[in-house]
């Protein structure tokens, strides 16, 4: 029988992202209110990062823990940025967002409006990481799905996965069974089937609790809720129930998901 | 039934030894002719995974896939001048780096290296760094991968391990299409001298090195090919043979790797 709940992931879990401006529940705080409740989901961090916390704390798990896994963006690096460059605006998160490897021309590329200072001093190094583990990167969305399995065969423990893009996946859905579950519509997806016009290229300025409406989050918890209970009804998320996205406040380069 | 074997690993699989004796992965090459050996000495699963990568989608019930686990720090580091050398720089620089005593670091081309290190040490160092925590549990993820693939692909997968401790899995996952083996390559190198050479002040692994291939001796090499065998056929798996060999000292021979 669950009693823990063991949250991980980026923006669609984070509790803290923007909070006070939703009333509603939101698909996490439904489970806390079953399960003793543990959630280190963090805002723009990707699975490199989430993988340290997870590490940390997977050998306690067994037949009555339940983990949940946001597996985002694989190329989501949480390099390390020195005290020195940090400030208000600037922290390890927002590096994440506004650095990226560009896997065609093997450079790394920074947005304009992160430290440039940074980058000048920086970007040699960050760019010998991304040489080194490139193939590891591109993969790791492979392993650590695959570390999630092996991990619900040996502690019996039950993991729900949510991919933010689908086609990260290797396992997909051919794995599932009562303790292993790989949702097979990505959140990315989701977020965009909620719009009647998401437009083209789609982007939204954050107006939503973790990129889903209220409707979409109780239909995320109930699918993990019936995971839980072996209940095989799996429900439908809500298509179509918005108008369409919010024009953003200003004009910006940051990535339309975190 | 199995039609194609292909093996990864370091030097307990690299075909290049000199041919004193047959090798588990010639007589399996005998029986499965469409067998491909990627070992390489000295190199880490991260090397190896490469390729590996490169030919999941292509594996599936006719494949047999071996792995050879060996040190989860080997990093595959990012080195263009290394050439032929490419194991023993990248050994080398994570000894550099990192200061882990379990790596040699026997090479030719030392003076070319530390014109390498000279400007890349720091950039090296701020890799490891940065993927510290992907490293140490990189074996536990990469069988984790080699599990799911034998479940996905419907292929077989036989693991050996240098050293038992960097197995998660252990036994426990163990059945008709996944295997890992419940004794470490490093001891098995270690417990096929005999007793009394195990136990004298000057044992050393590497004394050997030229004396037998790929670590082991014919005897081992035989029960490896039946460790396979016995996984594909449904037979008993043996254990790997023990006080069997009296060493050849000579202390200037140079590491396993």
């Amino acid at each position: 029988m669950t009693k823990r709940v063991w949250i991980f992931g980026d923006s669609y879990a984070d509790p803290n992202w923007d909070k006070e401006s939703f009333e509603h529940k939101t698909w996490y705080e439904m489970l806390a209110k079953q399960y003793e409740y543990k959630n280190f989901a963090m805002v723009g961090t990707g699975p490199h990062y989430s993988m340290k916390e997870f590490y940390r704390r997977y050998k306690q798990f067994n037949e009555e823990d339940l983990v949940v896994w946001i597996l985002s963006g694989k190329d989501r690096i949480q390099f390390h940025l020195p005290d020195k460059f940090r400030n208000r605006h600037k922290d390890p998160i927002q590096l994440v967002h506004d650095s990226y490897w560009d896997f065609k021309t093997q450079e790394m590329k920074c947005n304009a409006i992160f430290d440039p200072s940074f980058y000048q001093s920086h970007k040699g190094h960050m760019s010998y990481v991304m040489k080194t583990f490139e193939r590891e990167v591109i993969n790791s969305n492979k392993k650590n799905e695959s570390f999630l399995y092996t991990i619900s065969r040996i502690h019996k423990c039950k993991i729900y996965i949510f991919f933010l893009r689908y086609d990260d996946s290797y396992i997909k859905d051919s794995l599932n069974d009562n303790l292993f579950y790989i949702c097979p519509i990505s959140l990315q997806q989701i977020s965009i089937n909620e719009y009647r016009n998401p437009g083209e290229p789609f982007y939204e300025d954050n107006k939503r609790n973790n990129h889903l409406s209220e409707e979409n989050h109780k239909v995320m918890y109930e699918r993990i809720h019936n995971f839980v209970q072996g209940i095989r009804t799996v429900p439908e998320f809500k298509q179509n129930i918005l108008d369409k996205p919010d024009k953003p406040d200003h004009k910006s380069e940051r990535f339309i998901y975190d | 039934m199995i039609k194609r074997v292909t093996i990864h690993g370091d030097s307990f699989a690299e075909p290049q030894w000199e041919n004193i004796h047959p090798t588990w992965y010639g007589r399996l090459k005998d029986r499965w002719p469409e067998t491909v050996n990627y070992g390489k000495s000295g190199s880490g699963p991260m090397y190896s995974f490469k390729k590996f990568y490169e030919n999941l989608f292509n594996y599936n019930y006719e494949d047999l896939i071996i792995f050879i686990m060996s040190g989860g720090s080997r990093i595959n580091f990012n080195i263009k001048e290394a050439e032929d050398e490419m194991h023993q720089w990248n050994n080398k620089v994570m000894l550099d780096v990192t200061g882990d005593p379990y790596i040699g670091d026997d090479f030719q081309s030392k003076s070319k290296y530390d014109d390498w290190m000279k400007i890349n040490k720091d950039r090296a160092r701020f890799a490891v760094d940065i993927f510290h925590d992907e490293i140490v549990y990189g074996n536990w993820k990469y069988e984790s991968l080699l599990y799911a693939a034998s479940r996905i692909q419907k292929c077989k997968i036989f693991v050996w391990y240098l050293e038992m401790e960097e197995s998660y899995i252990q036994t426990s996952l163990n059945d008709d299409h996944f295997y890992v083996h419940d004794e470490g390559l490093a001891d098995a190198v270690e417990n096929e001298y005999v007793e009394e050479e195990r136990l004298h002040e000057d044992f050393s692994l590497s004394h050997d090195l030229h004396y037998k291939v790929n670590h082991l001796t014919e005897a081992n090499h035989e029960v490896m090919y039946k460790q396979v065998t016995g996984f594909i056929d449904g037979r008993e798996i043996p254990k790997f043979l023990k006080n069997v060999y009296r060493g050849t000292y000579n202390k200037d021979e140079f590491i396993y790797d």
